[in-house]
């Protein structure tokens, strides 16, 4: 397949990662089409997280190239990605506990060096998540699951992304909360035309939002589906 | 009770409280950004006396040019350290222990290099006077009020550590550079996500905990004289004040270092001087016991 990278937002081409001089993906090619949420899934250790580290680029990379619309990231560094407008939540300890909401708020706006633009983002996420307004001078731990996994999606919408990847967004978290934030990610993603990439094990969770879904086996990618098809299946259990 | 001694001996830790508490700082701010077990902060320290006497007797730069001078050496040590020892190991594997045991090559290797430079003497602070002869530098005056005395250096000192300890913690907390410290100190992963520059936080951590040291090492050589030993008991005091007083905290390392210091002073109450040192390592057993965060540190992930 062709890929234009003019017109498509993150383009990963024939990607090896891993730790040390072991490779834990081979040979991976996505892409995540601006205002599209793709969805990765996959057992655990089949190099999910790996992945988004690496297009991330907070790990190194083996081979391979990682382009986002007309940018090369493929020997970027983290900080440099963020300035393009890619935000990255990791899946534990998403946000930073001993510090306020307001800190926290503050902390994911790292890379916004107008002080107007931070007070204006503060205002959209607390509009969205109203209960990080209501509760912006207390210390980010003592908030629940949810709420905390709430805190760190709107760090990432501090810096208004283009594409959001998101980790494991469902880890500790009740399945009545898992479904909310996911509605949440939806309709911001398609209200703003912003694409986002997650990677998550909970598969019934990841058909409700994406719209198209990678199978990640053993470091590589064994299928490629829509909404559609993946609604479709009787079983997922095969495909892991 | 004595309470004349109880008031000098009190006066007498806070000077060395407050020293310690500097000494922590300078040690807790490295070691809670980077983890690094950075035992080479000894460097910086000797690197600002040292400095100092150099530029003092061979440059015949006046005092306070050589002590600034003095400073500048310190920082420009603690960054080679983190360049020529730290970074190169990170960017191999950055196993903590192969860091440390950088570190500790370079502690035990720098005495060697200062006796090679400057000889195995102990060098005392002087300037060039009017009539161009090397006289003491510094008038250590002693002032006394009543049974109570204490001389210059002891109240700079005091005054010294605390302003840039508390200049440090405003740094810290109000400025964007500040706030990428902690947020590498609390928690690395987040940090990289937002955007932040782990090498940056680093050279500025390393700059800072350098100065700090630096400054430590000044007055030491100000108050006694610059030696290749001079510095690592002063270190390992340092990072005493980090554990005893908490090691997620600046402040708390501060105050932790400032009760570590009375409480050595105060020791003599009842015990032989020479049983200060013993009983500064006591105390950080006993807090390890009941208290593993530290005095003032929480306990949280």
């Amino acid at each position: 397949m062709t890929i234009d990278t003019q017109r498509n937002g993150l383009v990963v081409q024939n990607l090896y990662a891993g730790y040390g001089k072991r490779d834990v993906i081979f040979d991976v090619n996505i892409n995540v089409l601006p205002g599209e949420i793709v969805g990765v899934v996959g057992h655990n250790g089949a190099g999910k997280s790996t992945l988004l580290k690496s297009i991330f680029r907070s790990m190194p990379i083996a081979r391979g190239n990682i382009n986002f619309g007309q940018l090369d990231l493929t020997k970027k560094t983290s900080p440099y990605v963020v300035a393009q407008g890619i935000s990255f939540t990791p899946a534990e300890l998403p946000i930073f506990r001993d510090l306020t909401v307001q800190e926290n708020l503050e902390l994911g706006a790292f890379s916004i060096k107008k002080r107007a633009t931070y007070w204006e983002r503060l205002h959209e996420v607390t509009e969205i998540f109203p209960v990080l307004g209501e509760r912006l001078k207390e210390t980010a731990g003592r908030f629940s699951g949810g709420q905390q996994r709430q805190l760190s999606i709107g760090m990432a919408l501090m810096t208004n992304p283009k594409l959001m990847m998101l980790d494991e967004p469902s880890l500790g978290i009740s399945p009545s909360v898992v479904q909310k934030t996911f509605q949440v990610i939806r309709d911001l993603a398609k209200e703003r035309d912003s694409s986002v990439l997650i990677v998550e094990q909970n598969v019934k969770a990841m058909t409700q939002i994406a719209d198209r879904i990678y199978v990640l086996r053993n470091g590589e990618v064994v299928l490629e589906e829509t909404r559609e098809e993946a609604l479709s299946r009787d079983d997922w259990w095969d495909l892991f | 009770m004595n309470f004349e001694l109880l008031a000098q001996l009190t006066i007498a830790g806070i000077v060395l409280g407050s020293f310690y508490a500097l000494l922590g700082v300078s040690f807790g701010l490295v070691y809670q950004t980077s983890k690094i077990f950075h035992l080479a902060n000894a460097i910086p320290f000797a690197a600002g006396g040292y400095g100092a006497v150099w530029s003092a007797e061979v440059l015949h730069l006046p005092l306070f040019v050589a002590l600034a001078f003095g400073l500048l050496m310190a920082v420009v040590f603690g960054l080679l350290i983190l360049f020529l020892g730290y970074f190169p190991v990170m960017r191999r594997n950055g196993a903590l222990l192969s860091l440390f045991l950088v570190s500790l090559g370079i502690t035990v290797a720098f005495p060697n290099l200062l006796q090679i430079v400057f000889g195995t003497e102990n060098i005392p602070l002087r300037t060039y006077n009017s009539e161009g002869e090397l006289s003491s530098a510094f008038d250590n005056r002693v002032f006394s009020s009543g049974f109570l005395t204490i001389t210059l250096i002891d109240v700079l000192k005091i005054i010294v550590s605390w302003v840039l300890i508390i200049a440090v913690v405003v740094f810290v907390k109000r400025t964007r550079s500040g706030r990428s410290i902690t947020a590498l100190r609390t928690n690395p992963t987040m940090a990289t996500a937002v955007g932040i520059d782990r090498k940056r936080v680093y050279i500025l951590v390393f700059a800072l905990g350098s100065f700090l040291a630096g400054v430590a090492g000044l007055f030491v050589t100000a108050e006694f004289v610059a030696s290749p030993v001079m510095a690592l008991q002063w270190t390992i005091v340092g990072f005493i004040a980090v554990f005893f007083g908490g090691i997620g905290s600046l402040v708390g390392t501060a105050f932790g270092g400032l009760v570590l210091g009375l409480l050595s002073s105060l020791s003599s109450l009842y015990l032989p001087v020479n049983y200060s040192p013993i009983v500064v390592f006591a105390s950080l057993f006993i807090i390890l016991l009941i208290r593993p965060q530290g005095l003032f540190g929480k306990a949280s992930v």
